[in-house]
């Protein structure tokens, strides 16, 4: 009921003016010309290993473990199934070889052992169109670059225990490749560590843990993709230069649910996101970090979340603006006594705003300020929403309301509020984590 | 504890409103509101201040020994007011007690020297309290050197260190030091892999030459000391074995050993390797290892061992084949196996990770007994299936690292990524709530949250970082002590302390009513051995006396003079000074300093200490006391006079 009212509060702003993210399902490819057709049983594994061939699978299930040689492309229809019931990686794509459609089994594998439906092992490899299902770990491309990751459906074990899923998709010191239109659910993780100059677009990754989990990796760009009903849509750490725009995250929940989280990282612009329904919409701890380095938060719905932004501390060298504060139970919260107020802030829709427009130029002639009432009875205990509403909470504040000890803090200020929120076309399916 | 809490923004609201003047530690006319505005106090922050605030000749409930981090000491710290109350030297020179410069400690500081070389620093890591049943019994304390795997004894007697230990077997330890649940052994894992007893060889073997081990040093609680002689090592793959625990009741003659390498990751980022933190992160899994101690000792004490380094050690194969060593894949990168306090659970979190996973003993065990194992590892170790050891995880949140619990089955789980303290019901494997701490943290410490009966009452959050919350002091920063009330429902922050030494990695805090040091030393006592001194000092016996092997001075300290207050050496000769504190009055402690020959003791109450050392300068040297030990300190002094040698 509740998520029903929230959303119709939603679509009373939608008067669409971007084209919106929507869900996907992932392409198959289209089979190459001239190929070498390859019969079901165990005959791909002999086939792949001759490089610079181009084979097409029939119909049927095909014996692993495969690996396809440098510059050898292997393409199959959906009912083509590659396994290795037997476990271990099922199938290895070296330098500048493909594997194109066909679906990857890989049932069988060990959780300890990662093994994988598909490893992409050397420079320029690409797995396109594929479907991976039953695979402990999904598509792990190790210390290569320029690999492609495009247009697969990766389907994790859903198992109720999200630590003993394997990561969907991981690039582990893999550099200037591309993660691109996937559906990827049910798995634990999409990670990017040590990795760097990477393009994660147009996804969308649901049920799963991490959306995007980068460590140690710079210059990477996420954009356009959908985060539904994962932990943590992206998360950011000892990384920067990262571009992280027209995502759209909901339904964040849980210990650490969050829309967006940056630690220890710097050059990081968050633009143009929608941080929908999210126990903490942007999550900012020591972001950024080195001098120098800046954070840019610009044209944002934070809309829903139980905290907008949440600043672990104090922040600095930041800049927020012209982001749309929408229905959320908080809007900024700074833990360890800390403000927001050396943050630049302007030109945000505040939807708590109260002041006027006399000169009609569509920004408040008041400053927004935010303060915080019951952040100082409540400091040390972030997870207000395991409290608010209790009549407990309630009672506190109202004593510290009425009978004021000391002044509320000062969070923020806004001196130039907008006084409209700009228009955000969210539909119903965005929502939906299937 | 919402009640009390509530109750007592009432009162203060009632003392803003009705007006008068409250408090007048400020200034007769300043009511409690007025400081608040004065100082920029929120009631929590003054609900924390009385929570904390201790007044004078008031002491605390709990004592929190504290490793020192590169200092090679242990701090000792109040509970709850946070008040350092004590360094305790260990590894490392410390001038107030004299520690490394008298014949005793410098003796004892040379026991940690390592194939000869001279220490002078060390990375102290995890103190152990010894237990008796596995709770803290007040009696002794251990600590480790992780930068040259050396062990110390404390005596909490009187506060100081008594023995230190090492084997050139393992080059650098962290699994280290945790104790059995009576104190039968110390426990000291290696952390760096490498060829055993000091052997040389190249990198690229390691997988085949670089190993681990375990380290069991059996205690002698009677005579207070390791000894080595029944102490033994068993060896174990280079996986860079981290922290430990000893089972205790369920799983008693059980130890955990969390690895963090079991990709053999070994660095060489200039030869063509990735980064040793990139490569040792790569897996998903390491290995937790499950040692059956107990059957270990028994393997040893049957001379199923090989001495290498002068330690017995139970070869790789052997415990293999005597079935004492298996694996259970873990969340990687883990920092902390944390047995429940009763036992018959391991709680154990990846700091990459999100969530914790709590293994069950009994899964564990039962496994292991019908050998019943899902694969081996590349060295025939067996290795147990994760999902059947397991009860379930808790996804707690980003980067949990190490646990603690209380006496309501809750568990108190550090998250490094977050900075934060969650709270978890180990029942229920539910969150209950969180609270943030400042920066970065590491271990945490609740009072006697590690042992079987913890307390519930405080956890203090190891902070590694600082950044904002203290005065800036350049860029070398304090790290932060938070102390965190978790008596109540709801965990709150109630004080930063800051610590100005890196890095103090573990601690453990004990109701200080299980401490029952001595307050001064029996005359003309050597504490190291605490017996007798071996030149007797006596007051009214002080003399000069020339023996064949130099000049021994019988001297004696007491408000306010040295007895004798003049020595007349040449140069050259042989000194041999005995000094004892007669005093037998509590803190009436002397120092003795001699100017120009580096030389400064501790006296304290009835403490006798040595000198020995040539007089190889000629001229005029005040000796003093550098304790202000009475309104005639100043006075406390006298001369050494080296008498040229003849030209």
């Amino acid at each position: 009921m509740r998520a029903a009212l929230r959303l119709a509060a939603l679509a009373a702003l939608a008067a669409c003016s971007e084209p919106p993210p929507v869900a996907r399902r992932a392409a198959a490819a289209a089979a190459p010309a001239g190929c070498k057709m390859v019969a079901a049983g165990d005959a791909l594994r002999g086939e792949a290993a001759v490089p610079g061939a181009t084979l097409c699978l029939r119909s049927g299930r095909h014996r692993g473990p495969v690996v396809i040689a440098a510059g050898t492309t292997v393409w199959g229809p959906r009912d083509a199934v590659i396994e290795r019931p037997s476990g271990g990686t099922v199938v290895d794509v070296g330098a500048g070889a493909a594997l194109l459609g066909a679906t990857v089994s890989g049932r069988g594998g060990v959780f300890d052992r990662e093994d994988a439906a598909v490893r992409l092992s050397g420079d320029g490899a690409r797995v396109e169109g594929a479907a991976i299902v039953d695979a402990v770990f999904g598509i792990l491309a190790e210390r290569v670059a320029r690999v492609t990751i495009r247009s697969n459906d990766v389907r994790g074990s859903r198992d109720p225990a999200i630590g003993m899923r394997g990561d969907t998709i991981r690039l582990w010191e893999t550099q200037d490749s591309h993660v691109e239109d996937n559906v990827v659910d049910g798995g634990r993780d999409v990670v990017v560590w040590y990795s760097s100059g990477n393009q994660i677009t147009d996804n969308q990754v649901t049920g799963g843990r991490y959306g995007a989990h980068f460590m140690y990796s710079h210059h990477n760009r996420v954009a356009r993709n959908r985060f539904v009903a994962d932990v943590v849509g992206v998360f950011a750490m000892y990384s920067h230069d990262l571009d992280l725009d027209s995502n759209v995250v909901i339904d964040a929940g849980g210990a650490a649910g969050m829309g967006i989280g940056l630690k220890d990282s710097g050059n990081v612009r968050v633009t143009g996101n929608a941080l929908i329904r999210n126990h903490t919409g942007l999550y900012v701890d020591a972001t950024p970090l080195q001098h120098g380095h800046t954070l840019t938060v610009t044209g944002n719905l934070l809309g829903q979340c139980d905290t907008a932004i949440t600043f672990h501390a104090s922040g600095h060298d930041g800049t927020f603006t012209d982001n749309d504060f929408l229905d959320d139970t908080a809007a900024v919260r700074v833990d360890g006594g800390g403000d927001a107020s050396a943050e630049a802030w302007h030109d945000n829709y505040w939807d708590d705003y109260t002041g006027y427009d006399l000169d009609g130029d569509d920004r408040g002639d008041l400053p927004y300020a935010l303060r915080s009432f019951e952040a100082d009875l409540v400091d040390g205990t972030p997870a207000l929403a395991f409290f608010h509403g209790t009549p407990a909470l309630g009672m506190a504040d109202l004593v510290t309301r009425l009978v004021p000890m000391a002044p509320p803090r000062t969070l923020l200020v806004d001196p130039s509020p907008r006084m409209a929120g700009k228009p955000w076309l969210v539909r119903e399916e965005d929502f939906r984590a299937d | 504890m919402r009640l009390v809490h509530l109750t007592l923004v009432g009162a203060l609201a009632a003392c803003s409103s009705s007006g008068p003047s409250t408090a007048t530690s400020s200034g007769a006319s300043a009511s409690l509101s007025d400081l608040m505005k004065a100082r920029n106090l929120t009631e929590a922050d003054v609900s924390a201040a009385l929570m904390t605030y201790t007044p004078t000749g008031r002491h605390d409930d709990y004592i929190m020994f504290a490793s020192g981090g590169h200092s090679g000491q242990i701090l000792v710290i109040g509970i709850p007011s946070m008040r350092i109350l004590k360094y305790i030297a260990v590894f490392t020179p410390e001038p107030w007690q004299g520690y490394g410069y008298g014949d005793q400690t410098t003796k004892l500081l040379a026991e940690g020297r390592k194939r000869d070389k001279d220490l002078t620093w060390a990375d102290s890591h995890h103190p152990a309290l010894s237990e008796s049943n596995g709770d803290y019994d007040g009696q002794f304390l251990f600590i480790n050197d992780k930068a040259n795997a050396r062990v110390a004894v404390i005596d909490l007697k009187d506060f100081t260190t008594k023995q230190i230990i090492s084997t050139p077997l393992i080059e650098s330890d962290h699994g280290a030091t945790f104790v059995t649940p009576n104190t039968e052994y110390v426990i000291e894992s290696a952390q760096y892999p490498a060829p055993l007893g000091g052997a040389f060889a190249d990198i690229k073997e390691f997988k085949e030459k670089y190993r681990g081990a375990v380290v069991l040093w059996k205690f002698d609680r009677a005579k207070g000391r390791i000894d080595p002689s029944k102490s033994f090592a068993i060896e174990l793959p280079p996986y860079m074995q981290d922290l430990a625990d000893a089972g205790k009741k369920a799983s008693d003659g059980w130890l955990f050993l969390n690895s963090i390498d079991t990709e053999l990751a070994y660095g060489g980022n200039l030869e063509g390797n990735p980064p040793l933190e990139a490569g040792a992160s790569k897996n998903d899994m390491d290995y937790m290892h499950v040692i059956n101690w107990r059957k270990a000792a028994e393997i040893a004490a049957a001379g199923k061992t090989e001495t290498i380094a002068g330690m017995p050690v139970i070869r790789l194969q052997t415990a293999i084949d005597e079935k004492l060593l298996t694996f259970i894949p873990e969340s990687k990168s883990p920092h902390g196996v944390d047995v429940t306090p009763d036992g018959t659970e391991l709680v154990v979190s990846g700091k990459l990770d999100t969530h914790t996973t709590v293994y069950s003993f009994a899964k564990i065990k039962a496994l292991i007994e019908a050998g019943t194992y899902e694969t081996k590892d590349p060295y025939g170790v067996p290795v147990l299936s994760l999902k059947d050891t397991i009860r379930g995880q808790v996804d707690v949140g980003l980067g949990p690292l190490h646990s603690q619990y209380d006496n309501k089955g809750n568990v108190y789980t550090s998250l490094f990524l977050e900075s934060a303290i969650v709270k978890w019901s180990l029942k229920d494997l539910k969150v209950i709530e969180k609270v943030a701490v400042h920066y970065n943290v590491g271990h945490i410490s609740a009072a006697e949250g590690d042992t079987v009966d913890p307390d519930g009452k405080y956890l203090v959050a190891m902070n590694k970082w600082a950044l904002d919350r203290f005065s800036p002091v350049g860029p070398l920063l304090p790290q932060n002590f938070q102390l965190i009330d978790i008596s109540g429902d709801k965990m709150r922050v109630i004080y930063d302390m800051p610590i100005p030494l890196g890095e103090p990695h573990y601690a453990q805090i004990i109701k200080a009513d299980k401490l029952h040091p001595i307050e001064m030393y029996p005359p003309d006592t050597d504490p190291l051995t605490e017996t007798a001194a071996t030149f007797p000092v006596e007051g009214g016996k002080e003399r000069i006396e020339q023996r064949p092997d130099g000049v021994h001075v019988f001297m004696t300290a007491v408000r306010s003079h040295f007895t004798p207050d003049i020595i007349r050496v040449k140069e050259g000769d042989q000194v041999h000074l005995h000094v004892t504190n007669i005093e037998q009055a509590q803190d009436a402690t002397h120092g003795f300093a001699l100017d120009g020959y580096n030389i400064t003791l501790s006296l304290e109450p009835g403490e006798h200490d040595d000198v020995d050392f040539v007089a190889d300068r000629a001229g005029v040297f005040p000796m003093y006391c550098t304790e202000f030990c009475s309104a005639l300190h100043l006075e406390m002094a006298g001369y050494f006079l080296v008498e040229p040698k003849a030209k």
